[in-house]
């Protein structure tokens, strides 16, 4: 019994060696790749690295993220940057395959950043104050404005740009942003819509009449 | 004018748009998907106003799908053209919530080329357009030389509430608008004295 138990050990130790000896073959071809895509630009080496890689990181962020379109950005996105970054990888300092696991955790930290504030910014509530005032059932529109995101971003700004900016929401100018189109102060441009609006109610008035 | 009726799909949302306008929507709810894989069978859909009490108003957008993307979220994201205005009367509301709508369409202003109080409207829209990719996107052909189009995209633009902007859909309201632009937008010897 104690002899089997003892040549079992050994076959996994054999194993074992077996396996990391494929490893390290296999992270020899991944360096090679990895430098001739550093150094010549090499399309078919960037394929094999994609073919390698491109599964197992779709594997690995779906388990994590449990969404395969989040998933297949990740793999783009690493990707992406194996190829830009390829000259910055070490054969000395580590594995090969470290080296694109590690990009593909910045890849993914960055992915899960930019989804976590926009998920803030949803939540803000003077998101479009002048809207919610008028209609309260207004949020359940907001979000079909695709040009919401790029708002998100520019509530960060500091306030004149931002007033400046925000327009284009709902497909529609600011006054602060026809001001400066128009290049007159603000106050002249609430003087005239409520000037014009004044005119037209009257002339409607008469039409309807 | 004696016009048929269809029944179309509502996409619930105050936006103003008039013909040929443009804008961008971004499309999750799955009833929402469903109707947009269904746009081409039915023709497009119509946007108007609707609130959770089923009031809908009385006027609608009817807009043709014209280009689609997946945004960095990956939702959907369309872009919309209007192609008419529609009278918005009897909806229905499906069991996915889907309002559907009979809509007839409204005749809106003609085509109107040469009124000379559009031309300063016209420049200041040009410049509007080279200040803002965003607009350039959505009108990769944008139509300057047509008073009504100028006009028309003027008042989308305009910080006015959906309320105000509302005149603008009669088919008579044209001299109207250029009378509203022309204050709004040039008139500064009557206010600067």
């Amino acid at each position: 019994m104690g002899q089997s138990i003892d040549s079992m050990l050994q076959n996994k130790a054999q194993h074992a060696k077996a396996i990391s000896m494929e490893k390290e073959i296999e992270h020899k071809a991944i360096a090679d790749w990895l430098t001739n895509v550093a150094q010549k630009r090499d399309k078919r080496a960037f394929t094999e690295l994609f073919r390698f890689f491109a599964p197992k990181i779709q594997r690995i962020a779906t388990s994590k993220y449990g969404n395969e379109s989040l998933a297949a950005e990740v793999v783009q996105e690493t990707m992406t940057n194996v190829w830009r970054k390829a000259h910055l990888f070490d054969a000395s300092k580590g594995a090969p395959t470290t080296w694109v696991y590690t990009v593909m955790r910045n890849v993914s930290f960055d992915l899960l950043r930019k989804i976590k504030s926009k998920k803030e910014d949803n939540l803000s509530d003077d998101f479009w104050p002048l809207v919610e005032s008028v209609e309260e059932d207004v949020k359940v529109f907001e979000d079909h404005l695709a040009s919401k995101e790029m708002m998100a971003c520019i509530d960060k700004l500091p306030d004149p740009q931002k007033s400046v900016v925000k327009g284009f929401y709902f497909m529609e100018m600011s006054q602060e942003q026809l001001a400066e189109h128009l290049d007159v102060p603000l106050g002249t441009i609430k003087s005239r819509l409520r000037l014009a609006l004044a005119r037209l109610k009257q002339h409607m008035g008469e039409i309807h009449d | 004018m004696i016009v048929g009726f269809m029944i179309l799909p509502l996409f619930p949302l105050p936006i103003f748009l008039l013909p040929a306008g443009v804008t961008q929507l971004r499309i999750f709810e799955q009833r929402y998907l469903t109707m947009i894989k269904n746009a081409n069978k039915t023709d497009g859909f119509i946007i108007g106003y609707a609130n959770n009490d089923d009031e809908i108003s009385n006027w609608g957008s009817w807009v043709d799908i014209i280009d689609f993307d997946t945004g960095d979220d990956g939702m959907l994201n369309i872009l919309v053209r209007c192609k008419k205005l529609v009278k918005v009367s009897q909806h229905k509301r499906q069991q996915d919530k889907l309002i559907t709508v009979k809509a007839t369409p409204l005749l809106h202003w003609p085509e109107i080329n040469s009124n000379k109080r559009c031309i300063p409207l016209r420049t200041q829209l040009q410049q509007l357009f080279k200040q803002h990719d965003t607009l350039n996107k959505l009108y990769a052909t944008p139509a300057f030389y047509r008073d009504d189009w100028v006009v028309a995209r003027w008042l989308e633009l305009l910080p006015v509430s959906f309320e105000n902007k509302k005149l603008f859909v009669h088919p008579n309201s044209f001299i109207s608008a250029v009378d509203f632009l022309t204050t709004v937008i040039l008139e500064e010897n009557n206010l600067i004295t």
